[in-house]
């Protein structure tokens, strides 16, 4: 999901060009030159409604894209939340009070997902990471810990797919304008294999929350994608950015859906995050902590 | 490698691949062990597929870019029968085999359990068919794992179907060398074609590794049989067939005095006229009454010519009734003409007529070699009276001596469509051969070839490249084309007494198969 952040917010321009090619057979190159270590990370989520309560099933998965094999790793867990002091009472420790649970699930989540990767990520790799940068109620633990990351010479990039955001139609109206939204704007100017420039979005009451992002289209037919990084990062690595994003074009053609472009690795990832959560049955183990189902359960990942 | 247990479905134990470097598809007819507490299953693979668990798109190579190494990681997924638990539960019920456990390839000594195989018998190869390739089974240490076919099989009637160069002749040979070596017992084989069994004598010759491993694994160099005799009919210029050793050649000849009248059925062959099967009596009644002195064969063949106008004979039948038979002009005129070409079989002189002292010796192998032009012929006379006399010998308990009879292009003596009174002892043999040790292989071309009457006693089927009808006997699930793919050597089987084994391969007999030079 995509949230946009707000009205208040700076966007700058950051190239000279509306649109740069990009180049496929050089993105293949620098992957298979082994120069950079590569990895994707994704996470499928299992929820139980309950009366009492939400019971929330993270897998968490990272996944290494080695010269023949994926190398995944994987974490499961299972939080309970509620707004009742009776069940902390009885739960203790394996329960959560909070006010708003799905809050507390999103921002849970986000600290789980940065715990895996500062305690698995290797040194000098790239990393990409389903989903926008800022987004929700997490974004300032997440934040933090892509400064550290950035030390140690970790390049996440963001890959939002769906997205209905305006940031720039709404800030530069005379720059594109009566499209329904950013992304219909750049399917509308971008050819297959083609970027557009680099824009650099600051928050207008927190200055250290800024991103650099760009839209690629890799496919006739297909919805573009848009590629976030931190400002930090895009400025550190400036000179990497060019191959950076000719790997995620050839990985996006590597992926080769029309219906759901992806990432390789990142779907990669998706998979065994998907196979994992099959290993427990989350219905089976919250029915017998003698919980009561609510009419409606959802379950989405 | 390891395979992981997936669960049952169907009677069946389907199993994955575990992920690893030397992943590879275990070909179907392979054995797996999986362990699981004190217990181990054996299993034997039914099916055997490639899966690609992460399933990449091909788009990428529409565009001329190479894909993702790591997308072109491959499974073994398996489904495979329960052959044997190696401990059974004293309770009557059997164990599960729970998911996740761990299964890898058999050893022989597993691989013997779950047949049930005796330690002695002919060794052939465990193999395996998996599209269209042939593989002989081998353990993880790279060994290859035998079989060994039980020496009882031997008396329970084997058929050998098999195109020409599918490796039938050196399965033959193979079990025939073993049949005197072994089991010290007599072999009468017939060779109808070429060479095929004219070099028992001389040890086999080959440049291939691959062969030589066989030899190796099975403990023992390639040798000529010691004990040989090339029987070869009396106008066969055998001194010009190259290559064999003239020294173990002898003539043969049919005598008038000796043989059995049974056997002149063999001349009938394509006289489908009932009435021509009275010439045995016909012949009889002429050497009890009509003969004079020591007349011979060409005498018979003049008084049959010399038969009054109305193809009237008196007959003879072994009980001694006397009787009349009127042949129609048609029989009589084929008969009178196969007599005729048979003339120059009998009474030759400096050639020994064969009795079952000469082939009822323990670890002698005999050839009757029928491959000249009228050898056929020849052979279906003889054959019958030879087979008469070594089933006499063996019910009044004149030798004790085991005796393997090997018979090559079957058809070429015994027609398909031939009554039981004209497979004459050959279906004696069939039906009771057992009680005296007497077994006999047949071979042909195809399943067809075979006497109707003879092909329900069969208990051995082994079937080298040949059409897939044949398959439906055996039991084996295989596709048209991994039947007709076989490679020389390979075959499948339906083996009396080893009914796990169904995919297997003969090494290359230790005698028979020289270069030409």
């Amino acid at each position: 999901m995509d949230f946009d952040t707000g009205s208040d917010y700076n966007l700058v321009l950051l190239e000279d060009e509306d649109k740069y090619r990009l180049s496929a057979k050089e993105g293949m190159e620098a992957i298979k030159d082994g120069n950079h270590s590569i990895c994707a990370y994704d996470e499928s989520i299992a929820i139980y409604a309950a009366l009492e309560g939400k019971a929330v099933m993270v897998s968490h998965a990272l996944v290494y894209l080695r010269p023949d094999e994926y190398l995944p790793i994987t974490y499961l867990t299972l939080s309970f939340y509620t707004r009742s002091d009776k069940i902390i009472n009885v739960a203790k420790e394996s329960a959560k009070k909070t006010e708003n649970p799905d809050r507390q699930a999103a921002i849970d989540r986000a600290v789980e997902k940065m715990q895996l990767i500062k305690n698995y990520c290797i040194d000098n790799t790239v990393l990409f990471i389903d989903g926008a940068l800022i987004a929700g109620d997490a974004y300032t633990s997440v934040m933090a810990e892509i400064k550290k990351l950035s030390d140690r010479n970790i390049f996440p990039v963001f890959f939002v797919k769906n997205s209905a955001s305006n940031l720039i139609s709404d800030y530069m109206p005379d720059y594109c304008s009566g499209f329904n939204s950013d992304m219909h704007w750049a399917n509308t100017i971008l050819k297959t294999g083609e970027r557009t420039r680099f824009f650099k979005y600051t928050d207008g009451h927190n200055s250290s929350n800024s991103k650099v992002f760009c839209y690629i289209k890799h496919m006739d037919g297909s919805s573009p994608v848009r590629i976030e990084f931190s400002t930090l990062t895009y400025e550190k690595h400036l000179s990497s950015v060019e191959t950076i994003l000719d790997m995620i074009y050839y990985l996006l053609l590597a992926q080769g859906n029309k219906q759901n472009p992806q990432i390789r690795p990142i779907a990669v990832a998706e998979k065994y995050a998907r196979e994992v959560l099959k290993l427990y049955d989350i219905n089976r183990e919250v029915r017998s902590a003698g919980l009561t189902p609510t009419m409606n359960e959802e379950r989405w990942g | 490698m390891k395979w992981i247990v997936l669960g049952e479905s169907d009677g069946k134990i389907k199993l994955t691949s575990k992920g690893g470097v030397k992943n590879a598809i275990l070909p179907k007819g392979s054995y797996l062990t999986a362990e699981s507490g004190e217990n181990k299953f054996i299993l034997r693979v039914d099916d055997s597929r490639q899966i690609e668990p992460y399933s990449p798109s091909p788009l990428i190579v529409d565009m001329d870019l190479s894909g993702i190494n790591a997308d072109r990681q491959c499974k073994n997924e398996i489904t495979a029968y329960r052959i044997k638990d190696e401990f059974e539960r004293e309770d009557g019920m059997i164990d599960f085999i729970p998911p996740l456990t761990e299964a890898r390839r058999s050893s022989q000594e597993e691989v013997d359990l779950a047949l049930g195989m005796s330690q002695s018998g002919p060794k052939v190869f465990i193999a395996t068919v998996q599209s269209n390739q042939n593989r002989i089974l081998k353990d993880e240490s790279g060994r290859h794992i035998t079989a060994s076919l039980p020496d009882e099989m031997f008396f329970h009637q084997i058929l050998i179907c098999g195109k020409t160069g599918s490796g039938k002749t050196v399965a033959m040979k193979y079990l025939a060398q073993y049949f005197t070596e072994v089991m010290e017992g007599a072999v009468l084989a017939v060779n109808v074609k070429d060479v095929d069994f004219l070099m028992m004598d001389k040890s086999s010759t080959s440049n291939d590794d691959k062969i030589k491993s066989e030899w190796e694994t099975l403990g023992f160099p390639p040798h000529g049989v010691n004990n040989l005799t090339m029987y070869m009919p009396a106008n066969r210029d055998y001194e010009r067939i190259k290559g064999i050793n003239v020294g173990l050649c002898k003539r043969i000849t049919l005598s008038v005095d000796e043989i059995d009248p049974e056997s002149l059925v063999g001349l009938l062959q394509g006289i489908s006229d009932k009435g021509a099967m009275s010439l045995p009596g016909i012949f009889r009644y002429w050497r009890q009454y009509r003969r004079k002195g020591n007349e011979n064969f060409s005498n018979f063949v003049k008084y049959f010519d010399e038969s009054d106008d109305n193809k009237e004979f008196n007959t003879l039948n072994e009980r001694g009734d006397e009787s009349r038979i009127k042949l129609h002009s048609g029989t009589y005129e084929n008969m009178r003409r196969s007599l005729d070409t048979t003339q120059e079989f009998f009474d030759n002189k400096n050639s020994i007529n064969l009795g079952y002292k000469d082939i009822l010796e323990s670890g002698k192998m005999s050839i009757l070699d029928f491959s000249g032009d009228k050898g056929p012929k020849f052979g279906s006379i003889l054959l019958r009276d030879l087979l008469k006399k070594i089933v006499n010998a063996k019910d009044s308990l004149l030798s004790k001596v085991p005796i393997l009879i090997i018979i090559d292009e079957v058809h070429q003596f015994y027609g398909s469509d031939d009554t039981k009174d004209a497979l004459s002892d050959l279906d004696t043999i069939c039906r009771t051969g057992r009680s005296k040790k007497i077994g006999i292989i047949f071979a042909s071309q195809s399943l067809s070839d075979i006497p109707s009457g003879l092909s329900s006693v069969i208990n051995t089927q082994i079937s080298f490249k040949t059409d897939s009808s044949t398959l439906k006997n055996i039991g084996v699930r295989a596709t048209q084309d991994e039947m007709e793919g076989l490679d020389t050597g390979f075959a499948f089987a339906s083996i009396h007494g080893l009914p796990q084994l169904k995919i297997l391969k003969f090494p290359l007999s230790y005698s028979g198969v020289v270069k030409n030079e």
